[in-house]
């Protein structure tokens, strides 16, 4: 790759955009109050939601289309010129996927012991980041991770077979997000999935292809924004209505759990059940600890390496710039992510005031958020989102059918089962909030969905178009070849995991969790191993590539298609590895990571020492001293 | 080293918070277990407090004369 264009102008599109936040979040507020206005004047809901739905395609939509440019430098590095706020508040909502907004709430609802794993996992990983790679591939001088091994290495097969492995978990990401974002659609908005799945592909192109890292930054940061408004403001809202402090992340609303204990309290004394266990689709494990304690550090050793999280530093000033911008986005995804347990402690005491000493007659006064979503499946387990004595009800007669047939029978907290996002999902409507909390809520679970979306987009096209093919011949032709191989890459990958995504209903939180066993088992130790091990060379770097590969293909061939734990490939018998002691009931990606992790250390450790040592002080020397030349150049892509 | 020291404060902190998570469940402040509180209030400013230390150590060290901000 050679110098593509240097002209030092600053990109103001980006520069000049850290004012982008304020505007949206005050403009959704702007929108919802609005909205609030013309729902008393009669307005129908489907209407609410359909209205927060074009908020949102126009929040994706007109920035990506300001973003647009036929400069490799501002495609590939966005110019060097992402200011800390823009970069850090981008970079935080590519950490916010929908899901974990949608079901965390349910998680500490029903005392999962992964919860806190949830939380603290994404914010370790930006840590671990900060310190071990970002700022050192920024001082590189790379623009994607691919490009930083080849260079690190001298090796183009080095960088080629890294993108690869990118572009596997990329995959693997896209495909879970896509068919979340179809099955969000089509529950909350009641969209058919598979032209929700083919506009969520048509969406993320807009996004990335007219401006690359550029769009996906400015995009980014109007998605947090929106987000952080839409499923902040309405537990905002609930903090004030309760009387608690209106701040919910701090004390979890003290007012509010004052309240639950209390009636906690009573119950127990009265010997009735308690809310907590009602919740499905929340994992629990008998050892506790050591699941959460794995989850956590897999969370972090698999997103600190991920492409759409390191896809985010090249566009940094410097590598001070790199290491703040993880720093700050730690404290962004706790500003969202540590409001839960107060949605959690809201929504417990909001059921407990509507349903106790409520006959199933009454349901539709108590409890009309029950009639709403009872009829709706799950995204992560197909089962009914919300039930009442073990049924599907829909209105007053099927309540009282479902209990027994005696309209006076006094409703109890066993009597209630729910999904783990009904929580999140149905928040607005068991505050008894106006429609538009519930439309914001949804259109931010779809935006953060698409923003972890559109930054995997990236970094698959960026990773592939200087790593897989070989360069131009003439040099004028270079820059436009690199652009016009991105794209190409994308619409192929964006293309491709749709199809996936329309095809394969494979479970969408499973896919990502084997993506980021990628992340764990190979990126990591690669990109650690490349930044602080002189020893190691090219023939390291691909041995250990490939062993990890082989090892973690094999755990996920045989976890995806033979449910009996064993598999045979051209007559060869395979057989899965046990779960790691502990780990048996958490997802099986986290014991395959372990075993990848192995493999790929042994391997990366036995061929760079059987093959000898390289002389690469001088890359070393690239990526650590800041008064050396980088590896790249500032604006070589 | 600046680096090194870091990653294993983080990890130690990360580790930490969940255990005290998932074992002081005796322990109630406002209803809630005390390691909830102290994970999730704590533990982002403690990581993020680490993050902007070591920016900040960085930048004295790259300055010290003689040494040329060799990265530890």
């Amino acid at each position: 790759m050679r110098q593509a264009m240097a002209n030092p102008i600053e990109d103001r599109v980006l520069s000049g955009a850290t004012q982008i936040g304020p505007i949206v979040a005050a403009g959704t507020l702007i929108f919802a109050g609005l909205v609030i206005l013309a729902e008393q004047a009669g307005l129908p809901r489907n209407i609410v939601f359909v209205m927060a739905g074009i908020l949102l395609v126009a929040g994706i939509a007109i920035p990506a289309i300001q973003a647009r440019t036929m400069s490799p430098a501002d495609w590939m590095v966005a110019r060097r010129g992402a200011s800390l706020a823009v970069n850090a508040t981008a970079l935080s909502a590519s950490m916010l996927t929908g899901w974990t907004v949608a079901t965390l709430a349910g998680q500490f609802f029903g005392g999962s012991p992964l919860a806190i794993a949830w939380i603290t996992g994404p914010m370790l990983a930006l840590a671990l980041s900060a310190f071990m790679i970002a700022p050192f591939l920024r001082k590189s001088g790379a623009a994607t991770p691919a490009h930083f091994v080849a260079r690190r290495f001298k090796s183009v097969s080095a960088g080629g077979i890294l993108a690869l492995v990118v572009a596997a978990a990329g995959v693997l990401i896209l495909w879970s997000q896509m068919r979340l974002a179809g099955q969000f659609a089509h529950l909350l908005f009641d969209i058919d999935q598979r032209m929700a799945i083919i506009f969520a592909a048509v969406l993320v192109g807009l996004a990335i292809l007219p401006g690359g890292l550029r769009g996906m930054l400015r995009v980014n940061t109007v998605i947090f924004a929106f987000l952080a408004t839409a499923y902040l403001g309405p537990l905002i809202w609930a903090s004030i209505d309760l009387g608690t402090f209106p701040v919910p992340q701090l004390f979890f609303g003290h007012g509010a759990l004052r309240d639950v204990g209390d009636i906690e309290q009573q119950l127990s004394q009265l010997g009735f059940a308690r809310l907590g266990g009602q919740v499905d689709g929340v994992a629990t494990a008998d050892h506790a600890l050591t699941a959460a304690i794995a989850m956590c550090l897999f969370l972090g050793a698999g997103l600190c390496a991920m492409p759409f999280v390191l896809g985010h530093f090249p566009a940094s000033r410097d590598a001070d710039g790199a290491r703040k911008t993880a720093g700050w986005a730690i404290l962004l995804v706790a500003l969202v992510l540590a409001a839960a347990p107060a949605l959690a402690a809201f929504t417990k005491l909001f059921l407990y005031r509507g349903i106790l000493g409520l006959t199933s007659e009454e349901i539709e006064t108590g409890a009309s958020w029950l009639l709403v979503w009872s009829g709706k499946a799950s995204v992560f387990n197909s089962l009914p989102m919300a039930h009442l004595c073990g049924k599907v009800v829909h209105d007053t007669a099927q309540a009282v059918a479902a209990c027994g047939g005696n309209p006076d029978y006094v409703i109890g907290p066993a009597d209630i089962r729910f999904s783990a996002e009904t929580i999140t999902l149905a928040m607005a409507d068991i505050f008894s909030m106006p429609g538009i909390g519930s439309g914001l809520i949804a259109a931010a679970v779809l935006a953060g969905t698409l923003a972890i979306a559109n930054a995997t987009a990236f970094s698959i096209g960026s990773n592939l178009s200087g790593g897989l093919l070989r360069r131009a011949s003439g040099k004028d032709r270079q820059s436009l070849t690199m652009l016009f191989r991105a794209r190409l890459w994308l619409i192929a990958v964006l293309a491709g995991t749709a199809w996936l995504a329309i095809g394969f209903e494979r479970p969408p939180a499973d896919t990502f969790m084997w993506a980021l066993a990628i992340g764990a088992g190979i990126i990591a130790p690669i990109l650690v191993g490349a930044i602080w091990w002189d020893r190691m060379n090219a023939y390291g770097a691909m041995a250990g590539m490939c062993a990890g590969s082989a090892v973690l293909a094999v755990q996920a061939w045989v976890a995806w298609f033979e449910k009996g734990g064993e598999a045979s490939v051209y007559g060869i018998p395979i057989k899965d590895l046990p779960p790691v002691p502990g780990l048996e009931d958490i997802s099986p990606a986290v014991s395959a990571a372990i075993y990848a992790l192995a493999a790929t250390l042994a391997g990366l450790v036995l061929a760079s020492y059987l093959t000898g040592r390289h002389d690469n002080a001088a890359a070393i020397d690239a990526i650590r001293r800041p008064d050396s030349e980088a590896l790249a150049g500032e604006l070589e892509v | 080293m600046i680096a090194w020291a870091g990653a294993v404060t983080c990890l130690v902190a990360a580790v930490g918070g969940v255990a005290a998570y998932a074992t002081l469940t005796d322990i109630l402040l406002l209803a809630m277990p005390l390691g909830l509180l102290l994970s999730v209030l704590i533990l982002p400013v403690v990581l993020a407090g680490l993050v902007f230390l070591s920016a900040r150590l960085q930048a004295l060290n790259d300055r010290r004369p003689g040494l040329s901000g060799r990265e530890s």
